[in-house]
This record gives structure tokens, C-alpha cells and sequence, in this order.
């Protein structure tokens, strides 16, 4: 692993494409500028789990899952 | 307009049905606009979230004071800034439910709600600071029989 450091206003490179900026430093967290290509995604570590759930809901239900979810809650 | 469903065949809406995620949803950014559907005997407490870009792409969504009542969601100044709130009475909060084929194993994220501006039509999904679940399981609902 890769360990830099960083003063507010310094920036570090990824490949060619990408930028992240220290912005701001405070007490207990930094704020960060990203430049990178649209195809790229930017996600916060916790959000990984909501983008996972978020694609299985969007994707894999099925109409028999529908429902039993209507007579479960639909009253 | 007539727009093909996930669960409801060919769909007859308006253009001012649709409801527009201005960042899309977490993980599926490159889908801006839906459809609300109203479940028949949903009663209000489920809907469907139907792209408008993707047929095969709907969420199931679900009332979450239906299932907790003590569900406390709120809105960052950022989120309301981008659903152009002009207060909490325009804002209808559901929760995304992922459906495994039974109550144990479905679950709905509470962590990451999705509040829509019911007058605006802009929706986001909101990250609560809050320490809840992102895959609670729906048969833990306390309304729930």
C-alpha cells in the first residue's frame, strides 16, 4: 500500500485521468476534491453495500416475489 | 406516453407523472427518470419505481412508517437544496425493498431512503447519518403480522 502525504491544496494524480485535491482538513475528517471521467465511479466506502442492494432490488425481483409482497403489506 | 414495465406490461403516463432522481439512484447513477406505479391493493404503503430509460430496471418501494414507526429520516440542506424543498409536507419518504423470494430473506434499506418532493417531482436517495440497517429484513417490521 501506498501511503502519501498531503497538505491542504495538494493534490495527487491517478493514471492520467483522475485528481483528488485536499480541500479542506479539519478536526476528525478532510474534505477532497475528485476529478474524474463520467465512466469513473466515485463512491464513498459505506455506499458500496447500498449500490450492491440497490442493484439486486432494481433487477432481480420477480412478479411471484410482487405478490406475496402485496398480500403481506398491501392492507 | 406509453412506456414497457418491469411487472405491469405497456404503461399509459404523462410526462408530469414522471419523477426525475437529478444524481439517480446510488449504483445506477445513469437513470434519471421514473414512474411511480401505484399497486392496486397497495393501499399507499408499496409502490413501484419504474425507469422510464430501462423496462427491465423498477424498484419496489415501501412506506417505512408502515413498518417502523419510530423511522425518524431527515433531509440535509444539500438533498433539500436538490429536490428544491419548500418544506417538509412535499416530502413522501420510502425505503427500497430488495425481494429474495421470502419474507426472512427480503429486506429494505433503511440507511438509505429515498425521498421524493411530491410537488417538484425531483427524488434522491438519502444517506441518514444514522445508525440504520441497509439490509434490515422486512418480517422484523413491528407493524407487520
Amino acid at each position: 500500500m501506498l501511503i502519501l502525504q498531503r497538505k491542504k491544496g495538494q493534490a495527487l494524480k491517478i493514471g492520467d485521468s483522475i485528481t483528488i485535491r485536499v480541500t479542506e482538513i479539519g478536526a476528525d475528517s478532510v474534505r477532497l476534491a475528485i476529478e474524474a471521467p463520467r465512466e469513473i465511479s466515485v463512491l464513498r466506502e459505506e455506499l458500496e453495500e447500498t449500490a450492491r442492494a440497490n442493484q439486486e432490488a432494481a433487477r432481480e425481483g420477480s412478479a411471484s416475489d410482487l405478490a406475496w409482497l402485496v398480500k403481506n403489506f398491501g392492507k | 406516453m406509453k412506456i414497457d414495465t418491469k411487472y405491469f406490461g405497456k404503461v399509459e403516463c404523462r410526462p408530469s407523472d414522471l419523477i426525475c432522481f437529478e444524481a439517480g439512484v446510488i449504483g445506477l447513477e445513469q437513470y434519471r427518470q421514473y414512474l411511480p406505479i401505484d399497486f392496486e391493493e397497495g393501499q399507499g404503503n408499496l409502490l413501484c419505481l419504474q425507469s422510464v430509460e430501462d423496462p427491465g430496471l423498477a424498484f419496489v418501494v415501501m412506506n417505512p412508517f408502515a413498518l417502523y414507526e419510530d423511522y425518524r429520516p431527515r433531509l440535509g440542506a444539500a438533498d433539500s437544496k436538490l429536490l428544491e424543498n419548500t418544506g417538509e409536507d412535499a416530502i413522501s419518504w420510502y425505503v427500497i425493498c430488495t425481494m429474495k423470494g421470502s419474507l426472512e430473506e427480503s429486506s429494505v434499506n433503511l440507511k438509505a431512503p429515498v425521498a421524493v418532493n411530491v410537488r417538484s417531482r425531483k427524488a434522491c436517495q438519502v444517506i441518514l447519518e444514522d445508525d440504520y440497517s441497509i439490509r434490515c429484513p422486512i418480517g422484523k417490521g413491528r407493524n407487520v403480522c
